[in-house]
């Protein structure tokens, strides 16, 4: 086929022949070996959680249902356990509005109270629709209640980049993100699409100045 | 793992398959194989390139309507899984048809 091609197209499809190998073995190495945990690991740093003054559990999108998509879900029970443990006085609930139906803060909260949580102690931040849209809406609601010593609760791979947000709003940040273990070719791939996401947003919001 | 073995097992099961249809009732030949091969790396190959363009593209959209005021689109979308399969299949169908010059 590429000898009935031009000199000059002959390369190009050669230069293609390699890209689309390259892709073929990323793909395969990605599907089919660890690499995707270790990137996702090597993207947070656990470290012991003290107490706090809120706990804040940050969006992660609704289902087409109307209901919590599963990082959503992981990240609610897991700020619903951090407050159960009596790590802060107080659940921060945030997620953005949604195409149809309520935001998913107040589906959280709506949750979270089912589960017992008192009203008193749930804060909603329904209108922030980013990252950084949340660090700055949490910071003018709980900023004027005195509160600084925060949980930060998010995906693993989100921490990093939410964390020097918050910090930049003024929050001293304890992190405590969510693993994000992959067991199978369709997790890994998921998983490392999640971490290149986020690769692209840091790049995003440092040429934004945001971080 | 297992899913893993399970898959690629299936994957050279249906290539041998595959192989004993082509060679047996459709008269091709196993040394056309590698030319076979090289068509679907460039064909991936401009999938890779039409998908990096779509993301591309897709953001500045989105950050543009931002910017704009005009709508919010979450960049999240950009990472839909349907991007890069319709990419693949762009990078296919424009394989397809420069080789049809």
């Amino acid at each position: 086929m590429i000898d009935a091609l031009s000199r000059p197209a002959a390369l190009s499809m050669r230069g293609l022949r390699l890209l689309g190998a390259a892709a073929l073995l990323a793909f395969l190495a990605v599907a089919f070996t660890p690499l995707a945990d270790t990137l996702a690991h090597r993207l947070v740093e656990p470290a012991p959680l003290g107490p706090a003054d809120a706990i804040i559990v940050l969006g992660a999108g609704l289902g087409a249902d109307g209901g919590l998509s599963d990082q959503s879900l992981g990240r609610f029970v897991y700020g619903v356990r951090l407050y159960r443990r009596g790590l802060a006085p107080v659940l921060v609930f945030t997620g953005g509005p949604a195409a149809r139906g309520r935001p998913e803060a107040e589906v959280r909260a709506a949750l979270a109270r089912e589960l017992g949580v008192p009203a008193t102690d749930i804060i909603v931040v329904a209108a922030a629709r980013t990252t950084r849209e949340e660090a700055l809406r949490v910071k003018d609601d709980l900023g004027a209640r005195g509160v600084s010593r925060i949980l930060l609760v998010t995906g693993g791979s989100h921490m990093e980049r939410a964390r020097a947000l918050f910090r930049r709003a003024g929050f001293t940040v304890q992190a405590a993100p969510l693993t994000e273990a992959a067991t199978s070719p369709e997790d890994r791939l998921d998983l490392m699409r999640r971490v290149l996401q986020e690769v692209v947003a840091r790049a995003y919001y440092r040429l934004a100045g945001w971080l | 793992m297992r899913e893993a073995s399970l898959v690629i097992a299936v994957l050279v099961a249906s290539s041998v398959a595959a192989y004993l249809i082509g060679t047996r009732r459709r008269g091709v030949r196993m040394r056309d194989v590698p030319a076979a091969v090289g068509f679907t790396l460039e064909s991936l190959g401009l999938g890779v390139i039409f998908f990096a363009v779509n993301v591309g593209v897709g953001m500045a959209v989105g950050i543009a309507s931002r910017a704009l005021g005009v709508a919010f689109i979450p960049l999240y979308l950009i990472g839909d899984w349907t991007l890069p399969v319709l990419s693949l299949l762009q990078g296919l169908t424009f394989r397809r048809w420069l080789a049809s010059r």
